[in-house]
């Protein structure tokens, strides 16, 4: 552990010769003045670093994270107020008198001085890599004249020496210089993000900030990414300052961790310290809100009620309405920054005994006892075979006067899966973005009729003494794939069946109310006759999401929720109805940590009382690890692999299941993203191959993989997988790390 | 938009049916104007016959501006072309300079298949003022 | 932007220039009344049968509204700037419109310049100082302006300075060789004839290219490339002309040519208020007196110039952002 650890409020540096600190921050507070009141971003944060070392900082949404690096940076807004001291190598970049409103306040010459120093500052001694680097390239400029202005800017080389230094720049990011002439919508997610690395490390700055930097990637590109930073930590880059939300990812990259909340530091040290031994309620519930993929399926709990207002601060731990320790003095008090072992320091009032495990939290309302896998086996209620579902791009009207000859005529999102729900599981379907996933849901549910397979539905028994006698085929189950939308049976079987969407910001109407929202299908089934019975029915759903009191939440508008509350009304609306079978579309993709665990135990809790059988889509397979019974994993629109959740994790076979597994970054030691051998980029699901879909990124693959599709095979116990590799010579490759044949080289994919 | 269902991992003959739709989307393109042209024409004749107008004088004048029409329909809209791309970009399928250049040819060549239709009108327009007779 | 882009492009003008060809016709057709028995009777003569059937074959009105033969007349006509001979001021509507077109080219051809050299950098001004005294009194004066219709600016204006100061003429008079001859006492004519109602479109069209700019400046400011920007030490004046002003110029370059259409039609009323002898002028008198050929050639002119500038305006877009256009 290099460098002493940055803790308010006497940072104790210890430790024989450090190397000189990059970048020290001191006691630095940013207040902006708003319209709505005063909003304290940071609050008295002290952090140094060390050349050669990286900080990772840990924070959600709220935390200032961002701001602390706009600080770093000084690009604080105008109606920032400042107070301590940031300061790069020998500069001061932010203080009181020099950033956000003071900085208007300084004469004219002494502000052109400033601009200047810190104009030299900017990129060629701190560079950034920005969250959502989707829109960190400018649109209308080429990659080429973005990375070329960084040298333009602070360097005196003349055009072809800055071309040549771009092209070593572009290259060094591994990628092709075609890149160079492209304009930032032409690049694909992982692309773009590797050339906004390459920009930040163009002109070898000696701090990087890269901010959520593999945030919004599939997990395979974000693991490669972290890989290749990784690599460059070593070899390009002197020091560095990651902020995530993901603990993995910090954990990965960085040396030192600290964990920001509500703007304040609440604990810092090194990041095995932290993960094994934290000393802080706050980070032992962040840490425990992730679902892990090892160990057994312990119990995960969410935290419990939202962020902080940051305009009306508490006098006390900002967490402490939220904390499970909490006592009469969190409330009352700041807890001062304890240093509980060398270099890891909490601030709380009880850091030693959280740390020692002597103190128990009392438990969150929403943490559930764990669930033994498999406990529940009901009959089938919902069986798709064979089921496809195909976009027709030239058979379209504009895809036949379009579609080039090179142009193919279906892109097959769901192509053949055979799926079985079974009453009262909840059934997880992974797979990258673009693997089917959310169509095959859809299709399940009728809402996009599919091209071909059955798709059956068994009807409650006595359900339909007003419906006609719905013919039930073999097993009583309904064929519903062929119904006619709008006759009897299928209405019945809308109505059994509900979505949640992925973001609850879009699927809730503004301008209505949380009654109306969810009112809404009672209305469209007619069943909101009786006024007392719709009243009972909505507070009864609000109530089923522990949306309570629920009576406080009918008046109000989507825009006064949290997201969590958003996306539990949203559910409410699902629920309404008294669905039998639930699907949930990455329900949690677009909320805070903290608050995934508690919808996700929502939806467990709703399957146990209700008897609900829930669909559970994601790119996230340790959630759906710890949420399903059992699990597909979809390839370009087929299942690869099929199990028991346990089975699948613990012994994953297909290897494309094994990359996924490898690739969630988790905060231990011997996490090797390098592992993944896995090539490319998911690719499409038009020009699909003859043999297997996976051929072409399989690292094992032979000359039969891409000629012949793969048979489906078993290894028992209701897992089955589809690859031409029998089980034994699958686990042969998991033992030796390579197969026994000659591993096909690695060739990026189309 | 129903396909024959092929085996799962079996991929059927990619471009057996390309010809087909194409000619099946020219087809229709080429179809609905020409039904309205056939409408345009049949619709006044029982006002003629009434004697509320003069067909031979009339009639041109509105298929003279139905085809103006035409030729603006070819020129301004997409014929679906934004759709189709947004529709490619999101399955992540590749659309390159090459494909763009693909679609506005292609779009070129259908302004220049509704001008030829809005001629079409032109001369009908034309023929129906002849047999009026040169007194029109 | 290739050829077959580029060719479509023209085309869809010439379509256009074609359908509105066809759009007056049907309009002015539309419009209730005879225009031969609305000659007749300003004539003051109580018209005979045979007299207006008379008219109407000299009008080429005869055989209906709709007649095949006077459409293709009219249209030909149109094509080849022939809008026949005005039987109000007896003389060829072309040679109107000549007199007339020069002036009307000359005034909103300035104000257009004017207004957008002005506006767009005032845009960028105004956010340039974004949260200080200096925007708000922009912003404010800009919107106030934006919101006041031309003719009323253009009354009030005439009041002032013709009605009560009397220091700005009470029609335009200066004739075309003052600009075909320059002199220093032909440009003091000029400007001063011109002064009021340039004055009154450059105003009201710089408003509303002000703030269309400040918003799409605004909004294009928040985005993450202007941050990565910063970060670069990219200086601020490059920030907002290099890096945002190009990105807020592409949604204000599909506004400009439905500003431009305003801009024009406020040139019209201009021009009949301060008595400015150009098209606006004509059309206005031409459509009180229901004067067919007049009134239509008038508005085909005007219409052409909207549509040409519009073309314009289009490929500038184009060239602006190079993401797919279809």
């Amino acid at each position: 552990m290099a460098g002493a650890a940055a803790g308010p409020p006497s940072p104790l540096r210890s430790g024989p010769p450090a190397p000189p600190p990059v970048l020290e921050v001191d006691d630095l507070s940013v207040r902006f003045d708003t319209d709505d009141g005063v909003v304290r971003a940071l609050d008295g944060v002290s952090l140094t670093i060390r050349s050669g070392e990286t900080l990772g900082i840990l924070g959600e949404s709220g935390s200032g994270k961002t701001t602390l690096a706009f600080a770093i940076l000084s690009l604080l807004p105008e109606n920032a107020v400042v107070s301590g001291t940031v300061r790069f190598g020998e500069t001061t970049v932010a203080g009181p008198e020099i950033s956000g409103r003071a900085a208007l306040r300084l004469p004219r010459r002494a502000r052109r001085v400033l601009t200047a120093k810190l104009a030299d500052i900017r990129w060629k001694g701190i560079s950034m890599v920005f969250q959502g680097s989707m829109n960190a390239f400018n649109p209308v400029y080429t990659i080429e004249r973005q990375i070329a202005e960084a040298f333009l800017l602070h360097t005196t080389l003349n055009r072809t020496e800055i071309h040549e230094r771009v092209l070593e720049t572009i290259r060094r990011a591994g990628l092709d210089p075609v890149v160079l002439r492209s304009y930032p919508h032409e690049l694909s997610g992982g692309m773009k993000q590797r050339a906004v690395i390459a920009m930040a490390l163009a002109l070898r700055p000696r701090l990087v900030i890269a901010d959520e930097p593999t945030t919004g990637l599939d997990v395979v590109i974000q693991a490669r990414l972290i890989g290749e930073l990784r690599e460059l930590k070593r070899t390009a880059l002197d020091s560095m300052i990651v902020i995530s939300h993901d603990i993995g990812v910090v954990a990965q990259l960085a040396d030192r961790v600290a964990v920001m909340y509500a703007g304040q530091i609440l604990e810092s040290g090194s990041v095995l310290e932290i993960y094994k031994s934290a000393a802080n309620p706050y980070t032992k519930a962040l840490i425990d809100s992730y679902p892990s993929l090892e160990g057994a399926r312990h119990e995960v709990r969410g935290i419990p009620g939202a962020p902080p207002d940051p305009i009306a601060p508490s006098p006390g731990c900002p967490f402490a309405p939220r904390c499970g320790y909490a006592e009469a003095i969190c409330r009352t008090t700041p807890p001062p920054s304890v240093e509980v072992e060398p270099g890891h320091w909490s601030a709380c009032h009880f850091a030693r005994e959280v740390r020692s495990g002597r103190r128990a939290a009392s438990p969150a309302p929403e943490a559930l006892a764990p669930v033994p896998p498999g406990r529940v086996a009901g009959p089938p209620i919902l069986r798709g075979e064979r089921l496809t579902k195909y976009f027709h791009l030239r058979g379209t009207f504009a895809g036949s006067l379009f579609g080039g000859a090179a142009a193919v005529p279906l892109v097959r999102a769901v192509d053949g899966i055979d799926i079985d729900l079974r009453a009262g599981e909840i059934f997880a379907v992974v797979g990258e973005s673009g693997s089917g996933k959310t169509t095959l849901g859809k299709t399940l549910l009728r809402l996009l009729t599919p091209s071909g397979g059955t798709l059956a539905y068994r009807f409650p028994e006595a359900s339909s003494p007003e419906s006609p006698r719905i013919g039930a085929a073999g097993g009583g189950l309904t064929a519903v794939g062929d119904l006619r939308a709008g006759s009897r049976t299928f209405r019945a079987f809308r109505k059994d069946t509900q979505l949640i969407f992925q973001d609850p910001y879009d699927s809730l109407d503004p301008k209505m109310t949380v009654f109306d929202i969810v009112r809404e299908p009672l209305l469209a089934y007619r069943m909101a006759a009786d006024p007392d019975r719709v009243v009972t029915r909505v507070t009864e759903a609000l109530a089923a999401v522990s949306l309570a009191p629920p009576q406080n939440f009918l008046d109000r508008y989507p825009h006064e929720l949290s997201g969590g509350e958003r996306q539990r009304v949203a559910a409410a609306r699902a629920l309404v109805l008294k669905p039998r079978i639930l699907v949930a579309d990455e329900p949690v993709s677009m909320l805070d940590v903290s608050l995934r665990i508690g919808f996700l135990n929502l939806l467990e809790k709703l399957r146990r009382e209700f008897g609900m059988t829930i669909l559970y889509v994601t790119h996230d397979i340790a959630s759906a690890r710890y949420l399903a019974d059992r699990i597909l994993v979809m390839y370009l629109g087929v299942g690869v692999e099929s199990g028991p959740s346990q089975r699948i994790l613990e012994e994953p076979l297909h290897p494309y299941t094994k990359a996924l597994l490898q690739a969630v970054p988790v905060p231990t030691a011997d996490w090797n993203p390098g592992r993944i051998e896995i090539v490319g980029e998911i690719g499409n699901a038009v020009d699909v191959p003859a043999g297997c879909r996976f051929a072409r990124r399989c690292p094992y693959r032979q000359p039969k993989c891409a000629a012949d599709p793969p048979p489906r095979q078993s290894s028992g116990w209701d897992h089955w997988y589809l690859c031409h590799f029998s089980p034994e010579e699958l686990r042969s490759i998991r033992g030796s790390g390579e197969f026994s044949g000659s591993p096909a080289s690695a060739r990026p994919g189309p | 938009m129903t396909a024959p269902g092929p085996d799962a991992g079996h991929l059927p003959g990619a471009d057996r049916d390309r010809d087909v739709p194409l000619a099946r989307a020219l087809g229709t393109l080429v179809a609905v104007p020409v039904a309205v042209l056939v409408l345009l024409l049949a619709l006044p004749v029982p006002f003629a016959l009434a004697g509320v107008l003069d067909y031979t004088s009339v009639v041109p004048t509105i298929l003279f501006m139905g085809g103006i029409v035409v030729l603006f329909v070819g020129a301004w809209w997409d014929f679906g072309a934004r759709k189709y791309v947004a529709t490619l970009l999101a399955h992540h399928l590749p659309f390159g300079e090459t494909d763009l250049v693909l679609v506005h040819r292609r779009q070129f060549h259908l302004m220049l298949l509704y001008f030829a239709l809005g001629s079409l009108y032109l001369a009908t327009a034309f023929g129906i003022a002849a047999l009026g007779g040169p007194s029109g | 932007m290739n050829a077959y882009f580029f060719a479509r492009k023209i085309g869809q003008i010439v379509s256009l220039i074609l359908l509105m060809v066809v759009v007056l016709y049907a309009i002015f057709r539309l419009m209730p009344g005879n225009p031969a028995e609305l000659f007749l009777i300003s004539s003051r003569t109580r018209a005979s049968t045979v007299e207006l059937k008379a008219l109407e074959a000299q009008l080429g009105l005869a055989g209906g509204k709709w007649n095949f033969h006077g459409f293709l007349i009219y249209f030909e006509d149109m094509l080849t700037f022939n809008f026949g001979y005005d039987y109000y001021y007896q003389a060829t509507v072309w040679q109107l419109l000549s007199l007339a077109l020069p002036y009307t080219l000359l005034l909103l051809g300035t104000a257009a310049v004017l207004s957008y050299v002005g506006g767009i950098p005032l845009g960028i001004v105004a956010t340039w100082f974004r949260g200080k005294r200096t925007e708000g009194g922009i912003v404010t004066s800009a919107l106030v302006l934006n919101a006041v219709p031309y003719f009323i600016l253009a009354i009030v204006l005439y009041l002032y300075f013709v009605s009560y100061l009397k220091i700005a003429p009470v029609r335009a008079e200066f004739p075309w060789t003052d600009i075909t001859s320059p002199s220093l006492a032909n440009f003091a004519t000029v400007v001063t004839d011109m002064a009021l109602p340039l004055v009154t479109l450059v105003v009201i069209g710089a408003a509303a290219h002000l703030l269309t700019m400040r918003a799409s400046m605004v909004s294009v400011l928040g985005e993450d490339f202007i941050t990565t920007a910063r970060a670069k030490g990219v200086p601020e004046r490059s920030i907002m002309f290099r890096h945002a002003a190009r990105n807020a110029m592409i949604p204000v370059s599909t506004r400009m040519a439905l500003e431009f259409a305003l801009l024009a039609s406020g040139a019209i009323i201009t021009e009949i208020i301060f008595s400015w002898p150009g098209i606006g002028h004509l059309i206005f008198q031409a459509i009180l007196d229901l004067d067919y050929p007049l009134a239509e050639g008038a508005l085909f002119l005007i219409s052409l110039i909207v549509i040409l500038a519009y073309g314009m305006l289009d490929f500038i877009h184009a060239w602006l952002d190079p993401r797919i256009q279809l």
